[in-house]
């Protein structure tokens, strides 16, 4: 759970760009497909009787039901990726698989540089990209395929500025 | 196969099958933000799971042994 110290605002939220999960969707609507195609050339074969007709109906039922979790855990791995920009830090979650996630976070005050990259012709179309950040201890921390690239830096920078900006 | 072995390696595939959703939804549950649209998609998938629970369960008790 990620708790906000006091008067810590949450400025942006930042998921991957839907292309990220793109071939992944892809993948799953082929599997989901295939037991309606199974089926289409099973009813249609000889010799095949309505008892063995319900065993796949079975089968094809519970094997939905594992495309379907396996579905909805590419989504979720797709959306616990994601950094939190709040008025205090930025908050790196990293999920890999069911088990094991990472979350690791750095203070405004220590970014030293931030570097915005474009990498394709694809991700220029769809406006979107990488964007790396070095802190002043050795560590950087990258996001990759990300929406409003531009947006995330301009929102951290503009906390870097208010922070180190005196007023009289 | 008589219907109790099938109806225990059924068992079985739902404890299994059920323990992965409880995982994930923890781990959503942890991290999950207020004002979020992603609700309704887990909203969606635990409502599709049942229903094909179900649908499996009564084709379970249907199949000829």
């Amino acid at each position: 759970m990620i708790t906000l110290y006091p008067n810590e605002k949450i400025l942006m939220v930042v998921h991957k760009h839907w292309i990220a999960f793109f071939s992944k969707i892809i993948i799953v609507a082929i599997l989901l497909m295939a037991p309606a195609v199974f089926l289409g050339f099973i009813s249609n074969a000889n010799g095949i009787n309505s008892e063995t007709i319900i065993y796949i109906k079975f089968f094809a039922i519970n094997y939905l039901m594992i495309i379907i979790l396996v579905a909805f855990l590419f989504w979720m791995d797709h959306y616990l990726d994601l950094w939190i920009i709040t008025t205090e830090r930025v908050i790196d979650v990293e999920q890999h698989g069911l088990f094991r996630r990472e979350t690791s976070e750095f203070s405004v005050d220590k970014v030293q540089d931030i570097t915005v990259e474009v990498p394709h012709m694809l991700a220029t179309f769809l406006k979107y990209g990488n964007l790396r950040i070095q802190t002043a201890g050795e560590r950087s921390f990258t996001i990759k395929d990300v929406p409003n690239i531009y947006e995330i830096k301009k929102t951290i920078m503009d906390q870097i500025t208010k922070r180190d900006y005196v007023g009289p | 196969m008589t219907f109790g072995l099938a109806f225990g390696i059924y068992v079985v595939f739902l404890a299994i099958y059920w323990f992965f959703v409880y995982s994930i939804l923890w781990h959503l549950k942890e991290y999950i933000l207020p004002m979020d649209y992603s609700k309704w998609v887990v909203r969606g998938f635990v409502f599709v799971a049942i229903i094909f629970n179900i649908f499996s369960f009564i084709l379970l008790f249907n199949l000829p042994f």
